[in-house]
């Protein structure tokens, strides 16, 4: 707090939250560049603010989802049993990182998310309004985890959407990586996860986003708890970033309506390339 | 329209309480310190700070908690334990980096 302005990193956690907001993403994708590009922090410190900022980021999303009813908790903590240890794997790993290592690591996630990004010409919500109609005939739960199958109430189709979840051993699977992702870059790790839950397991995106958002904290908290056992976790730092999330995510989720355009979100991996580009030139060490 | 069942409502009901309660009350503890410090400058104050942060941390370790409990009168024996097990993952992390 002495050497860093407080506003500095209230700012960035209220410009990491909104513009991660705005693509439907937490900020933790924001966070970590933002902090160590701007803010020249050591990565690892960056990473364990990023976690605690995401957890309050995912507790005022899931709240909304919760309330809402979309949020399937039963699918949530069976996926959260393979997606906390991934996480605590995750960090583990980062701190045996060295920094440039881990930087780098970062810069080409993020050439991936937004390679991603581009690529995906239609919005999640366009992609699977066709499907969430039909997804409770065909596809099947199985039994050995109980019934996964949950019901939500879809505003937009005015209809109560019925699904069943299929592939949950593949999906148990990929959250092991999910969780090691997540604490090894400081994100949430919905970028990942909510594509496996609706194109693997076959979840409406909409569940899927709230179910994801349910799992993100608890993700995070297990990842910050190593981050923080290896003394990257500073509150008192994390403190401001965390306030300006909180405000970011309010703002954001007021604007998300009007933003969501592909134009934006091309923006945006534009955006994420160059920040990518000036990681990748912080991992080789050379001055930007 | 009823998409949720009693059972889970009474959960969904419990959960958002205790995420957006949680929520407020770490924020407030964290911007009181920020006040008290900008104020003051005493030490008091990033304690209160911390102290938010602590209320943060443990926003989503209760969420789980509540699901084990919500479980356990449901009789529902597999999602207990795979409650039990997330709880675990998450104490063993809190005791390592507290401990």
């Amino acid at each position: 707090m002495d050497t860093i302005s407080l506003w500095s990193l209230g700012g960035v956690g209220l410009a990491g939250s909104l513009l991660g907001s705005m693509l439907g993403l937490g900020g933790g994708v924001f966070f970590v560049p933002l902090l160590t590009l701007i803010l020249n922090l050591p990565i690892h410190i960056a990473i364990g603010i990023s976690l605690v900022a995401v957890i309050a980021n995912s507790i005022t999303a899931s709240s909304t989802h919760i309330k809402a009813g979309l949020t399937n908790i039963r699918l949530g903590m069976l996926l959260l049993t393979a997606t906390t240890i991934g996480a605590v794997a995750g960090g583990f790993i980062a701190a045996a990182l060295a920094s440039p290592i881990l930087i780098g690591l970062f810069g080409v996630a993020l050439i991936g998310i937004g390679y991603s990004m581009i690529k995906r010409r239609r919005l999640p919500q366009e992609v699977t309004a066709s499907r969430e109609t039909t997804v409770g005939a065909g596809a099947s739960s199985s039994s050995l985890i109980g019934s996964l199958a949950a019901s939500y109430y879809d505003r937009s189709l005015n209809q109560v959407v019925t699904y069943n979840v299929s592939r949950v051993p593949q999906g148990w699977g990929i959250n092991l990586l999910v969780g090691v992702a997540s604490s090894l870059l400081g994100v949430g790790g919905g970028i990942m996860n909510i594509p496996v839950m609706n194109l693997i397991m076959r979840v409406p995106i909409r569940a899927a986003m709230a179910t994801n958002s349910f799992m993100v904290g608890i993700v995070a908290l297990a990842g910050a708890c190593v981050y923080y056992y290896h003394g990257y976790v500073h509150p008192i730092t994390a403190a401001p970033v965390m306030v300006g999330s909180f405000i970011g995510a309010l703002i954001g989720a007021q604007l998300v309506q009007r933003a969501r355009s592909i134009i934006l979100k091309q923006v945006f991996a534009i955006v994420m390339f160059i920040l990518a580009v000036l990681m990748l030139i912080r991992a080789f060490g050379l001055p930007i | 329209m009823k998409a949720v069942s009693d059972k889970d409502n009474r959960l969904y009901k419990w959960l958002y309480f205790v995420l957006r309660a949680g929520i407020a009350c770490s924020l407030c503890f964290v911007i009181l310190g920020f006040i008290l410090f900008g104020i003051t400058k005493a030490g008091f104050a990033k304690s209160i700070i911390t102290l938010g942060i602590l209320i943060l941390v443990l926003i989503p370790l209760s969420s789980i908690v509540l699901a084990m409990v919500n479980f356990l009168m449901e009789k529902d024996k597999l999602y207990l334990g795979i409650s039990i097990i997330i709880v675990c993952i998450l104490l063993v992390s809190l005791v390592i980096a507290l401990v």
